[in-house]
């Protein structure tokens, strides 16, 4: 099929190097770079037929769209191990060089300005899991209101303990998601203190040089909820696909 | 200038439920991502994401095609 489209990645400093191995989002595509509004688009020549198969085409093969992901964020993180980024979102693809350097140039200065924001940096998200089971056993054992109803529901008779059960039940259900909130909110400002932007609740761009601290502050923060029934999982470095959103979304 | 290495060399592998929730949402966004046409040629077009609507669809997207190896 002829390359009739550019598939697009990511944004990159004017002059930077293509990533070398990097992965292409279609078998057979290479990477070329397209400068305009003194920054680069990294972007391959694709034929624009298999993009155009829309939402119901492309439901019945998950195995191509997971594939094409793969691609996307292979070649973005390679391209983020050498300098700054900004991903583009998932699947855009330009009818050639001249509408994509159009797109370029008309956002060139917020393009470089986020480009420096980033350089050096890499995002992190924390995911607060629960485990229903563990955690209401815990505030079973921490929660002095819900002991106290657990002990009337046992020495209550049948009605009574009904109408007490589901007092508790309610009680239990306001108990975790208050402390959901509660250890939401402490992680939140765990992560701002070390990162430079906050594109999300709890994702953060986070200077390499406070990576480490980053960690380590989590890992303390995971033993310290061992058995608790809530954990803190840090996921990262990841390029900044949040904050390139977040700092271009009215670009 | 060359800016310093953002990322470790080697950084930890990414599975593919984890990479597809990072995409899903993210990155820059084109023109609303629609179709965008002038005198009618097509600039810009976004179609993947459309197939990915939310983290819980991609999810059970990513079950069948998941590899042996990719991790958690």
């Amino acid at each position: 099929m002829t390359a009739d489209a550019l598939y697009a990645y990511a944004v990159l400093p004017a002059g930077a190097a293509l990533p070398a191995g990097a992965p292409a989002i279609l078998p057979g595509a290479t990477h070329a770079l397209v400068e305009a509004g003194g920054c680069a688009a990294l972007v391959s020549a694709v034929p624009r037929g298999p993009f155009g198969a829309g939402p119901e085409g492309r439901m019945a093969d998950p195995e191509w769209v997971a594939d094409r992901a793969r691609a996307h964020h292979g070649a973005i993180a390679s391209a983020a191990a050498s300098g700054p980024v900004l991903p583009l979102s998932f699947g855009a693809l330009f009818s050639g060089p001249a509408p994509l350097i159009a797109w370029l140039d008309a956002r060139g200065p917020r393009l470089r300005a986020a480009l420096a924001d980033v350089a050096g940096c890499a995002e992190w998200t924390i995911r607060v899991e629960e485990d229903a089971a563990g955690h209401a056993a815990w505030l079973d054992q921490h929660d002095e209101a819900l002991r106290d109803l657990s002990r009337k529901v046992e020495a209550a008779p049948q009605g009574t303990a009904f109408l007490l059960g589901r007092s508790r039940a309610r009680r239990l259900e306001a108990a975790r998601a208050a402390r959901r909130a509660e250890l939401s909110r402490d992680l939140a400002a765990r992560l701002a203190a070390h990162a430079s932007a906050l594109p999300g609740e709890l994702t953060a761009l986070v200077p390499q040089g406070n990576a480490d601290r980053l960690r380590d502050d989590l890992a303390r923060i995971e033993r310290d909820l061992a058995g608790t029934g809530l954990a803190a999982r840090l996921a990262g470095p990841w390029p900044p696909y949040a904050y390139a959103r977040a700092a271009l979304r009215d670009a | 200038m060359r800016e310093p290495l953002p990322l470790p060399p080697q950084p930890p592998p990414q599975s593919l439920a984890d990479v597809l929730d990072r995409l899903l949402d993210t990155g820059v966004v084109l023109d609303g991502q629609v179709v965008i046409s002038l005198a009618g040629v097509d600039l810009v077009h976004v179609g993947l994401r459309a197939l990915l609507a939310s983290v819980d669809r991609a999810a059970a997207l990513v079950q069948p095609a998941r590899l042996p190896g990719d991790g958690a």
